[in-house]
């Protein structure tokens, strides 16, 4: 049986490190990323 | 202008964003000169799919801080439709996420992930995407010079209707724009107040005209006929030869008779103008002249003359706005700076103030057309661009073109905030703080069932911006009155990653700009000493409609500047 149709492997494979795992070192912590601005009325605004 | 950078503020910083980029093991590197000289922040690596890579650039707006996100170039990336013309990648696609990337290394994991998707699983992108309009396909690149060219699919049977609009043909209007004296002696008349529709187009029309001691006997046409060749016989021969003399057959010449009438006001006088058009057959017609004058306004709101100095800069050309710039026009004031990057489409028109002869058209250069037909002798500048975007020509030239902008709304009276894009309206309120620019922010809510008028203002008690009012909203400390809105609202999303639209119907619009107009006014006639009542509050709340009623009604009250507020903060 060809390799490519093992029924461990997945049709469309991911990249591999991308996107799910960002390949963040595990000594370091996840740096906080920037919130965004509380918007009024939820953001539900219209001009 | 450095301080206003994102990057000089205490929640943001260049080192910041090089830190995610290496955290993720994202290969993206600041592009130093581009930032040494400009102050633009750019960077530059490759995205990856496996062994793949393509270059891409990461392009920070200057409103970054303010919530508008990075973008990502990649011009040589085939992921179809998700890339714009400029090589810009759409993610905005639900797909890829709820809420939009909050920094560069997470637009560019979007942009790996839009990548991966489009190369090995389309139909998650085609699935989300299935009620959503092509957002390239239906684009034309508008300039005022340009001609419509539309492509027909040419499938056999297939018709129907275009209806195109020109406005540059309508409407039907003329000025006269040059006066010479003959007799009694030679000179030029400069300020020629008149304004008459004579053609319909705008060749310039030439002739002759004279001075009466009192009004023509009978302004009927058939009278005048009479009149002229009894009396000014002379002058009638002169202007058949001006028509006579010009290349085009069917141009006519002008026959003016300027004379003494009772007005403006009872027992005063004035110039009146009577305009015949002479062509050289002999055939005469009768247009109607205006006659034009600077007091025409303020006879009718007087308490409002002071304000025809002001500038009032309208950040937001929409349906919303353009009613703001046309009552504002109406009531007298007499400069103003229109910032929008958008174009008029025919569906924007059952709220807009412009028609279907501005389809296609800047909405800013529709809408200055409209002031000019409003008030003549108003002064109209034109900022196409997204306030705090990425509408600049060139990279070097994003972050001076935002400043340009920025010191303009500076310089305004009044800045008038209507943007839909709330990340425009932080970027306002941000640009106002401590420059003593009130900033005047109008919006209305889902359905159009209610609105606010939001006034921020510095003084010893200054006022709290779009931010502190979703501040008190979390957490409360201050009474904001819930605004009325539909319950079951709907978007309107008109091309691609357009901000999204809602349905409800224009006449609440009107009611909220007449809102925001009246207290434009009394903001403006504060300034100038005119006699209008004062603004006693900060925030205006406004009720259309509720379920079962359509009445309005409105609430004020006080916002003061809340404590954690990143744009009062500095």
């Amino acid at each position: 049986m060809p390799e490519h149709d093992g029924p461990d492997k997945p049709a469309h494979p991911e990249p591999p490190g991308r996107p799910d795992d960002p390949g963040r070192p595990d000594d370091k912590p996840p740096r906080p990323k920037p919130k965004p601005k509380p918007k009024p009325d939820k953001g539900r605004t219209y001009g | 202008m450095s301080r206003n950078r994102w990057w000089n503020s205490p929640q943001h910083s260049v080192e910041d964003e090089q830190a995610w980029f290496a955290d993720t093991g994202l290969d993206f590197a600041l592009d130093e000169e581009l930032f040494r000289s400009s102050e633009v922040v750019v960077f530059r690596g490759n995205l990856r799919l496996g062994e793949r890579a393509s270059p891409a650039s990461v392009i920070y707006p200057p409103a970054y801080d303010a919530g508008q996100h990075p973008l990502v170039v990649a011009p040589a990336l085939d992921v179809g439709r998700h890339r714009a013309p400029n090589g810009a990648l759409c993610l905005d696609h639900p797909v890829l996420g709820e809420t939009a990337p909050m920094c560069g290394a997470e637009a560019v994991e979007r942009a790996e992930r839009l990548w991966h998707l489009w190369e090995h699983d389309r139909a998650a992108l085609h699935e989300e995407e299935a009620d959503a309009p092509d957002p390239w396909g239906n684009y034309v690149e508008y300039a005022d010079e340009s001609a419509i060219l539309l492509a027909l699919p040419e499938a056999p049977g297939e018709r129907g209707y275009l209806d195109l609009g020109i406005s540059s043909l309508s409407p039907c209007r003329g000025s006269l724009l040059r006066l010479r004296q003959t007799h009694p002696e030679p000179r030029e008349i400069a300020a020629v107040p008149a304004v008459a529709e004579l053609l319909a187009d705008e060749r310039s029309i030439e002739g002759v005209w004279q001075r009466l001691d009192a009004p023509p006997p009978d302004p009927g046409l058939y009278g005048i006929q009479g009149w002229l060749q009894r009396e000014h016989s002379a002058l009638l021969k002169r202007a058949i030869d001006y028509a006579g003399a010009h290349p085009d057959p069917q141009m006519p010449a002008l026959l003016g008779f300027v004379f003494p009438d009772e007005g403006p006001e009872r027992g005063a006088s004035h110039d009146a103008w009577l305009f015949l058009l002479i062509r050289r057959d002999d055939g005469m017609e009768v247009p109607r002249p205006i006659d034009l004058h600077r007091e025409d306004a303020w006879l009718r709101q007087p308490n409002l003359a002071a304000i025809s100095s002001k500038t009032v800069a309208v950040v937001g050309a929409g349906a919303l706005g353009s009613q703001i710039a046309s009552l504002l026009a109406r009531a007298g004031v007499g400069h103003f700076l229109l910032v929008d990057p958008d174009v008029f489409t025919a569906g924007n028109r059952v709220r807009h103030e412009l028609d279907l002869t501005d389809v296609g058209r800047y909405k800013t250069a529709g809408l200055a057309d409209r002031l000019r037909r409003l008030n003549p002798r108003c002064e109209v500048r034109e900022r196409r661009q997204r306030l705090g975007g990425l509408d600049a020509p060139m990279l070097s030239a994003i972050q001076a073109e935002d400043d340009q902008l920025a010191s303009e709304l500076i310089g305004a009276d009044l800045i008038v905030n209507s943007s839909a894009d709330s990340t425009a309206g932080f970027h306002c309120a941000k640009l106002a703080c401590g420059t003593g620019t009130p900033v005047l922010h109008a919006w209305v809510g889902p359905g159009a069932w209610g609105g606010r008028i939001l006034i921020q203002r510095d003084g010893p008690q200054p006022s709290g911006c779009t931010e502190c009012l979703a501040r008190w909203q979390e957490g409360g400390g201050v009474e904001i009155p819930p605004l009325p809105e539909d319950p079951h609202p709907v978007e309107v999303l008109e091309a691609g990653c357009a901000d999204p639209s809602f349905t409800g119907p224009g006449f609440e619009l009107t009611a909220a700009a007449a809102a925001a107009v009246r207290v434009a006014a009394q903001l403006l006639a504060e300034q100038a000493g005119a006699d209008y009542p004062l603004v006693d509050f900060d925030l205006l709340t406004l009720g259309f409609r509720a379920a079962i009623h359509a009445q309005p009604e409105s609430r004020k009250g006080w916002l003061p500047v809340h404590p954690d507020c990143t744009i009062c903060s500095g």
